[in-house]
């Protein structure tokens, strides 16, 4: 009987269960988007949220633009806020450099927090874009991933599209101006370190620059001593690292320990005043390729930058121990674009007034910081030309370690390359109308 | 000849960075009986401790004397006094997971008074890290380099004269084989023990502030790496011998120079295969050599007049309290699913999903620690296997979610199975020591390669649709209803398992392995059995935490989750399947409460000091946190009751609590 009682449970309950996994499908990714939404703002606030990787061992590279952002909203407060309301950044979400807390915070900040947008975000690992593109929240923050290029309410401080072939001309005129004969290129084996090396090699073969050494696949972290061995034998002169600057230090030790003190080196992380104190003896004749207004064409080039002046008072004031980060310049930038579009929006903003306002904006340049940038078309295509300038350390009368703006003429310190056709090394093209300095 | 070299000559110091952790973890298992998980976490502490104070302006001389013989001493003093006293010298399984508990919770004390922010590399203690201070047949020694190895030769001379060749070093040694023989002798072996901890941590202490200028900055996860290369010469020491676990190391350090020089740069060789040197050695190691397989196993001829430990009862409670809890019990469970689906705050559903998530993985521990009592470090892994073979399953394949997470679950079952090969000859502190091999080398070489752990940027887990019922984003209430149906159905079939003959024989086991196999049980047979369905069920709750999360990446699967995994379910309850559900839910809303601390305040850390502090109390109370509050509050509603003038049941029940 007993028997026969659990035949029939069975009976009901494995067909049941099949027909259950047969009815099973995936889920399309969507979230809801309401329209003319306005959370976090009352009559005299509008609560803005962040989200950084703000804990974890490549915090460093990414946690100063909550500072950027907070001495920019704090400027703007002093000088009255907008349309009469403060504009606070009342949530920092820290996704600790893992791609699913990402998504996690910021349906937090969203659904949570009802923040108005988020504005910094900085992260190796972007997942909650798609989700924040979405909802229609306005985001802003640093772009190292394609998730920022198509929606229109993700604006990255310098243009949302990514295009790191446009790096290889910058790297080639270089190569060009240090005589260079042969060069190497090191970056981690992530698409985005890997891939902004490889995306250079192209216009370097074209341009005439040999590349003598290449290791694309450094684990984080790992003994470079065999690279160095390599390159020695390789006769480089020119070292590029698309690594963070963990491993352009570790690099740049082993190359000293094993007598490549001489040649040059390109980071693309590094360029901040407290890397330089810390391993000015690592960062002789050491460059940087930089996308806004160097901080020290103030010093260089006095009157010339007034933005950048704002930028360096206000930084002082609130944000002393990150004036000289690149990561805090992204976040003036990102708090900059916002608080653009938020006064543009008039005294009732809503979520898709600001981000409709910044869609017209059409010479952008975060108040004479960078290059304009055209948010009529920066969701999908970088407008030509593209401009970057050149940093290098030196050492001051008084023998301290410091930054120069190099390759600059007059106050000019940009250097253009069109991003299609024939690429001259000698004759960079001009910089846009409105770029600062120019 | 002269390349070879080249690529050989950096591995000496490169070798001597794992000399220093082998030599200690010897030395704390020599002269504490403890093999010492915390070691690196020890030794970061103290870098952390000079970093700061040089960073002050405190000379590095003065800095280094205060990190290495006041601050470090005094650490293992503490850790000796307030945790591993308490623990009886033949709880294997008590004192690796305190071991855990202090690798778990003295970075998370780091990061709570310091910040999350970690300190930039300090200055080298004895000579220049930048400058070259000698080069040998051409190849730079720097000043870092060559005073790790003059310190690894110095510490190896003086510890081996000192453990063989003093009274002091005999002492040590058997106040860890019989400390009640020893106290028959008239020496106190506990102060014995004391002084074993305060050298061991010095050395920590030593072997951090050495090693820090070598880095960027100063991470736990720098001296984390160096564990597993550390362990397998350990392991080729057999846990004995100072001056060969100081060889095996440069040995290794050795053949990974010369591998990585002839390796070609950007090869799969370069990438992954030579990272998993240590990981396989160590394997090999721990299933091929006799020795280690008894690891921490008691050799005390004394062992045998200490009674055996009383079996937790349940308290006696009465009848009018018993009808009470009966009905009470389902009906706030009840009521808390109903709010949840309805009208509780959508993050916060979100959270509670997540902790019944989370449950599942843990109920994998429940089966592995709680039924068969041996502590597996790799659940965290099997979660992973699960949770990637869902989402390759769906996103590449298009295969529904829910049956990719069980194909997950099979997959996961599979490398249990494979897990388990190693793991048949061993038990104790020998499979501890297996399983974290096999979390590091899914940590280091298995999920970060793409065809398993996808980009870096994590692979898509999508939510899944039953005929019209969708559990998209937009549904997180829906997908809540079906974790807690997937919850309850598991916990259903693992309550079965555990009350049936598996479960029995699982008891047999771990109480008495010899009396199990003489009752018929085949404890290889078991073990293959118990690994395979937790890492089955570890797999199935990847697959659907991950689908409730969406994107999953290796960050979500580390070794250090298996750790905290680990520790949070032995602080909660490791016994019973509630114990694993009240474990991811508690764990899951204590990390979203402590989310609204400011973030200087380390929010996560906390949390994970909370429940390592929670796994020191495993000895005493091996039930968990929440069983004994439980049985408080019933001892105290029962006096209630009782003083309401209702007759108590007068007899407890004799029944151990599963």
């Amino acid at each position: 009987m007993h028997r026969a009682s659990r035949g029939r449970w069975r009976l009901v309950v494995v067909p049941a269960a099949l027909l259950l996994l047969a009815s099973c499908a995936n889920a399309p990714d969507q979230a809801t988007v309401t329209k003319g939404a306005a959370p976090g703002v009352t009559s005299t606030q509008v609560s803005v949220g962040a989200l950084a990787t703000m804990s974890g061992p490549i915090s460093a590279d990414f946690a100063p633009i909550v500072a950027g952002v907070r001495a920019y909203l704090a400027w703007t407060n002093a000088h009255g806020g907008v349309a009469g309301r403060q504009v606070v950044l009342t949530h920092v979400a820290d996704d600790g450099g893992n791609p699913s807390s990402n998504a996690v915070e910021a349906r937090t900040l969203v659904q949570q927090d009802h923040v108005f947008a988020v504005v910094g975000v900085a992260t190796a690992f972007f997942t909650g874009a798609r989700y924040l593109a979405h909802t229609g929240t306005p985001t802003f923050g640093y772009a190292l991933q394609d998730e920022w290029a198509g929606p229109r309410n993700l604006f990255a401080a310098y243009g949302s599209t990514i295009d790191f072939s446009t790096l290889g001309p910058q790297i080639a005129f270089l190569g060009h101006r240090l005589h260079s004969r042969s060069l190497a290129l090191m970056a981690y084996d992530v698409p985005q370190s890997a891939g902004v090396c490889s995306a250079a090699r192209p216009a370097l073969a074209r341009l005439g620059l040999k590349v003598g050494y290449e290791d694309l696949s450094v684990p984080y972290g790992g003994d470079v001593s065999s690279d160095v061995l390599r390159m020695r034998q390789a006769g480089v002169d020119l070292v590029v690292s698309c690594m963070d600057v963990t491993g352009n230090v570790q690099l740049s030790r082993t190359m000293q320990q094993n007598g490549m003190s001489g040649q040059s080196q390109l980071w693309l992380d590094g360029y901040n005043s407290s890397t330089l104190a810390a391993y000015a003896p690592l960062m002789r004749n050491t460059y940087f390729v930089v996308q806004h207004v160097p901080f020290e064409a103030a010093t260089q080039m006095p009157g010339a930058f007034p933005g950048l002046s704002d930028y360096l008072a206000a930084m002082r004031r609130y944000a002393p121990r990150d004036v000289g980060s690149e990561v805090a310049m992204e976040g003036w930038l990102s708090a900059a674009t916002f608080v653009a579009g938020l006064r543009a929006a008039g005294p009732h903003p809503t979520q898709a007034s600001v981000v409709s306002a910044i869609n017209r904006l059409r010479s952008y340049t975060g108040g004479g910081l960078m290059t304009p940038v055209d948010w009529r078309v920066a969701h999908t295509t970088t407008k030509p030309p593209s401009c970057e300038s050149f940093v290098r350390t030196s050492t001051s009368p008084s023998g301290r370690p410091v930054f120069k703006v190099a390759f600059a003429t007059g106050s000019n310190i940009w250097v253009c390359f069109p991003l299609s056709g024939p690429v001259d090394l000698d004759h960079p093209v001009p910089p846009p109308p409105g770029s600062p300095g120019a | 000849m002269g390349q070879a070299l080249s690529y050989a000559l950096p591995g000496i110091p490169y070798g001597c960075t794992f000399a220093l952790v082998a030599i200690g973890l010897v030395l704390s298992y020599q002269s504490t009986g403890v093999f010492n998980f915390a070691f690196g976490a020890q030794a970061y502490v103290a870098a952390v401790a000079y970093a700061v104070m040089a960073r002050h302006g405190i000379g590095r001389g003065f800095a280094g004397v205060l990190a290495i013989l006041v601050l470090s001493p005094l650490l293992g003093l503490a850790i000796d006094r307030l945790v591993f006293s308490r623990i009886p010298a033949g709880n294997v399984a008590a004192k690796t997971i305190a071991a855990l508990g202090l690798m778990v919770g003295l970075p998370a004390v780091v990061s709570i008074v310091l910040g999350p922010t970690q300190e930039a590399s300090p200055p080298s203690l004895l000579f220049d890290v930048n400058a070259v201070v000698l080069r040998v047949a051409g190849t730079p020694i720097d000043g870092v380099q060559l005073a790790t190895v003059v310190v690894t030769l110095v510490v190896v001379v003086v510890l081996t004269g000192v453990l063989r060749g003093t009274l002091l070093g005999l002492e040590m040694r058997a106040a860890v084989e019989s400390p009640r023989l020893l106290r028959l002798q008239g020496v106190s072996s506990r102060s014995v023990t004391s002084l074993a901890w305060v050298v061991s941590s010095a050395l920590a202490g030593l072997a951090g502030v050495l090693l820090a200028p070598r880095y960027a900055t100063v991470s736990i996860d720098n001296y984390t790496v160096l564990l597993v290369a550390a362990i397998a010469a350990a392991a080729i020491a057999g846990l004995d011998s100072l001056g060969i676990a100081a060889i095996a190391s440069i040995a290794i350090g050795v053949v990974m120079g010369l591998a990585t020089g002839y390796a070609p740069a950007g090869s799969v060789w370069s990438t992954g295969l030579l990272a998993a040197i240590p990981f396989f050695l160590l394997l090999v190691l721990l299933a091929v050599n006799p020795k280690l397989r008894h690891l921490g196993q008691s050799a005390d001829p004394m062992a045998g007049i200490d009674p055996p430990p009383v079996p937790v009862l349940a308290p006696p409670r009465s009848a009018v309290l018993d009808r009470t809890l009966r009905v009470a019990g389902p009906l706030v469970l009840v009521v808390g699913i109903a709010s949840v689906s309805t009208w509780v705050p959508s993050s916060w559903v979100f959270v509670v999903t997540a902790g019944l998530g989370l449950s599942l993985i843990f109920l994998s521990i429940t089966l592995i620690t709680g039924a068969a009592g041996q502590v597996s470090l790799c659940q965290a892994a099997f979660a992973g296997v699960g949770a990637f073979t869902a989402g390759q399953l769906a996103t590449t394949f298009g295969v529904p979610v829910i049956l990719a997470a069980l194909a997950g679950a099979l997959v996961a079952a599979g490398s249990g199975l494979v897990a388990a090969l190693p793991a048949l000859r061993l038990r104790g502190l020998a499979l501890s020591l297996s399983t974290l091999t096999l979390a590091l080398l899914a940590d280091a070489i298995a999920f970060p390669t793409a065809w398993i752990g996808g980009p870096p940027s994590g692979i898509t887990v999508p939510r899944p649709t039953l005929g019209p019922i969708s559990f998209a984003t937009d549904s997180t209430r829906a997908f809540f209803v079906l974790v807690v149906v997937i919850v309850v159905v598991t916990g259903f079939f693992v309550r079965r398992l555990l009350r049936g003959a598996t479960g029995r024989g699982l008891d047999a086991w771990r109480q008495s392995p010899l009396a199990a196999a003489g009752l018929g049980y085949s404890p290889n047979r078991t073990k293959v059995v118990v690994f395979a369905l937790s890492a089955a069920v570890a797999g199935l709750g990847g697959g659907i935490w991950g689908s409730l999360l969406q994107v999953v990446s290796p960050a979500d699967f580390t070794y250090a989750d298996s750790l905290l995994f680990v520790v949070v379910v032995v602080a909660v309850g490791v016994r019973t399947v509630a114990g694993a559900v009240e474990a991811g839910v508690g764990f899951a809303v204590v990390t979203h409460l402590a989310g609204y601390l400011p973030n200087r305040w380390s929010p996560a850390s906390l949390v994970a000091l909370a429940f390592s502090l929670g796994a020191f109390s495993y000895a005493a109370h091996p039930e968990g946190i929440v069983e004994r509050l439980r049985r408080r509050a019933t001892v105290v509603a029962d006096a209630v009751v009782a003083r309401a003038g209702r007759p108590a049941r007068p007899e407890a029940t004799a029944e151990a609590v599963r």
